[in-house]
C-alpha cells in the first residue's frame, strides 16, 4: 500500500492521542491543584530513497514517514486562588507540595490540593487493659478523605482540635519537577531524578485552594487546531484510498 | 518497446513519492521545530529521435523527449516557525538563524530547532530519547534542576541563585548541505557556535508548514498521479489493438 496512506492513518492517530490529553485538561478545569498537560510531537523515522541518477549525484533522500508522540510535559506554574471560605482548605503560595502518607503502606505521595478534612486515627496510648491489650484512644488528624494523612512541617501527623486554627501543615519541594509520576487525585511520587527533598519556599495560606492551571481558551485554540490537523490528515488517507483506486482500475 | 508504460509509471511513481513528502509535513503540524521538505522531481538527460531506415543511412533530426521521471532533491524550508509560549520552563525557542546541538550516545552531534527538552537521570539538560543538549563550549549542561531563569542570549542561572550554562546554538555556513537523519533531525559539518543568539525561554518554535500549500500540493499529485493513469489505460488499448487489430491476418 501507499506510503502515504499510513503517513495520514499515523497523523490522525496522534492528534487523537493530542485530543485526549486536551481532553483531560479540559475535564479538570475545575480541579483543585490540577496542572495541565501538554503534548510534545517529534519526527517519525527517516527512509532514504535513491535519488535521480543523473551524473554523479546519486545521492540519498531521506523522506519522513510521519510522527509520533514524544513524551508529555506539566505545566507547574501556580493556579489560581479560589475562595471557599472553609478553614481546611489550604493552599502553597509558590514553590513546593503537600505530603500525603498511606499508612497501610508507608507510601508518601505529594500534592498541591489543599482540600483536606478530618480523619480518625487511632493512637495508642500508655495505658492498657485488663487483657494487658494497650488502649488506643480516637483523636482527629488531618487527611485528604481518602485514607492518606497530611504530613507537617516536623514530618508527623497533624492533630486537629481546633479546625479554624492555621495547622503546621509541611510543604516539600523538589530541584526539579521535569519527569514527576503522576498519580490519580492530584499527586505525584518523585523518581531518582526530581532529587532530594527539602522545604519548600512557598507560602502557606489558610481558607483558599489552588484551582487548576488549566486555561479554558488555550485548551480550545488546542482542540480547533488538533481537530483541523485531524481532518488533514484523513485527506490524505482518502486521496491515498482514491490514489489506490485508480491504480486498481488501471486494468479494467 | 511500450516506452509509454514506463515513461508513465515513472509519472505515477514520482507523483506517490510526492506525496509521501506532501503528507509528511501535514502530519507534523503540532511537531515543534519541524520544517517543511519539499520535493522536486527531474528527468533523464534527454534523447534525440532521428528517422531511421532510409536508404542513404543518413539519419534526420525530428525532435528531443526526454524519459523517466525521478527523485531530484528534496530540500527543507528553514523559514521560522512561530513562536508559541508554553510556560514550562525547559522550553526554548530560537528566533533567527542557529539550531541546537545535541550529543548522541556515539559522541556526535546532531541538530534540531525542537527546543522541548527534559532533564535526564544524572540532571542534565536533555532531549528525550537522543541525548544531551551542548552548551557554547560543546558540553552537556548539568542543571540538576528546573526552577530556572533563562536570559535572551541562552544563559541559564538557578532561580534567585548561580549561574549553570550558556544553551549552545550553532549555525552553519549552507543549511542547504545538512541532512536529515534517520530521526528527523539534522546532521552537517562544520557548526559554529553563535555569539549572539536570540532565544526565547518558555516558548516553543511551531512547525512552519503550511497547510495550503500541502493541500494543494495533494490535490495536484493526485491528479497528476490519476491524468497519468488515464493516459496509461488508453496507451493500453492503443497497444491493445496493435497487438491484436494490425497485424491481424484474413
Amino acid at each position: 500500500m501507499n506510503q502515504s496512506f499510513y503517513i495520514g492513518a499515523v497523523g490522525a492517530q496522534m492528534q487523537q492521542r493530542r485530543m485526549n490529553i486536551i481532553g483531560d485538561n479540559i475535564a479538570n478545569l475545575n480541579t483543585t491543584g490540577f496542572k495541565a498537560n501538554r503534548s510534545d510531537f517529534t519526527a517519525l523515522m527517516y527512509q532514504n530513497h535513491r535519488g535521480a541518477l543523473n551524473g554523479e549525484d546519486n545521492t540519498q533522500l531521506p523522506m519522513g514517514v510521519g510522527t509520533r508522540l514524544l513524551m508529555t510535559s506539566t505545566n507547574f506554574a501556580q493556579g489560581p486562588v479560589v475562595d471557599n471560605q472553609r478553614s481546611l482548605d489550604y493552599m502553597i503560595e509558590g514553590d513546593g507540595f503537600f505530603a500525603l502518607v498511606d499508612l497501610t503502606t508507608g507510601e508518601v505521595s505529594y500534592t498541591r490540593n489543599g482540600a483536606f478534612t478530618m480523619s480518625e486515627f487511632e493512637r495508642s496510648t500508655d495505658e492498657v487493659d485488663e487483657d494487658g491489650q494497650p488502649v488506643t484512644e480516637k483523636i482527629f488528624c488531618l487527611g485528604d478523605g481518602t485514607g492518606r494523612f497530611v504530613l507537617s512541617d516536623q514530618g508527623g501527623l497533624i492533630e486537629v482540635t481546633d479546625p479554624a486554627q492555621k495547622l503546621p501543615i509541611g510543604i516539600f519541594d523538589y530541584a526539579n519537577y521535569n519527569g514527576l509520576r503522576q498519580l490519580d487525585d492530584t499527586k505525584y511520587m518523585p523518581i531518582d531524578k526530581n532529587g532530594g527533598l527539602w522545604y519548600g519556599t512557598g507560602k502557606l495560606q489558610q481558607g483558599v485552594l489552588e484551582g487548576s492551571n488549566a486555561d479554558l481558551a488555550e485548551e480550545y485554540t488546542k482542540v480547533i487546531e488538533s481537530q483541523r490537523a485531524y481532518g488533514m490528515a484523513l485527506k490524505m488517507v482518502i486521496t491515498s484510498d482514491e490514489i489506490e483506486n485508480t491504480i486498481n482500475n488501471l486494468r479494467a | 518497446m511500450f516506452k509509454g508504460f514506463y515513461n508513465l509509471t515513472s509519472g505515477m511513481l514520482t507523483q506517490q513519492r510526492h506525496l509521501n513528502v506532501v503528507g509528511n509535513n501535514m502530519v507534523n503540524i503540532s511537531t515543534a521545530g519541524f520544517k517543511e521538505s519539499r520535493y522536486t522531481a527531474t528527468t533523464f538527460d534527454d534523447v534525440m529521435y532521428t528517422r531511421v531506415g532510409n536508404k542513404e543511412k543518413e539519419y534526420t533530426e525530428i525532435g528531443r523527449q526526454s524519459y523517466i521521471r525521478a527523485n531530484s532533491e528534496i530540500y527543507v524550508t528553514y523559514d521560522q516557525g512561530i513562536p508559541e509560549p508554553t510556560d514550562i520552563s525547559l522550553d526554548f525557542a530560537i528566533m533567527g538563524d542557529g539550531f541546537f546541538a545535541i550529543q548522541q550516545e556515539d559522541g556526535d552531534p546532531i541538530y534540531t530547532r525542537a527546543g522541548s527538552f527534559s532533564l535526564d537521570d544524572e540532571g542534565y539538560l536533555c532531549y528525550p530519547g537522543v541525548g544531551r543538549v551542548l552548551s557554547s563550549e560543546g558540553q552537556p549542561i548539568r542543571l540538576a534542576t528546573d526552577k530556572l531563569e533563562v536570559d535572551g542570549l541562552g544563559n541559564i542561572y538557578q532561580k534567585g541563585g548561580g549561574y549553570l550554562g550558556r544553551l549552545g546554538v550553532y549555525s552553519f555556513e549552507d543549511t542547504g548541505a545538512l541532512e536529515h537523519d534517520g530521526n528527523g533531525f539534522f546532521t552537517g559539518e562544520g557548526a559554529e557556535v553563535m555569539e549572539t543568539p536570540q532565544i526565547l525561554w518558555k516558548y516553543l518554535e511551531r512547525s512552519n508548514v503550511d497547510m495550503i500549500r500541502q493541500m494543494t500540493d495533494m490535490l495536484t499529485c493526485q491528479r497528476a498521479l490519476q491524468s497519468a493513469a488515464s493516459v496509461t489505460k488508453m496507451y493500453d488499448e492503443l497497444m491493445g489493438h496493435a497487438a491484436s487489430d494490425v497485424g491481424r491476418l484474413g
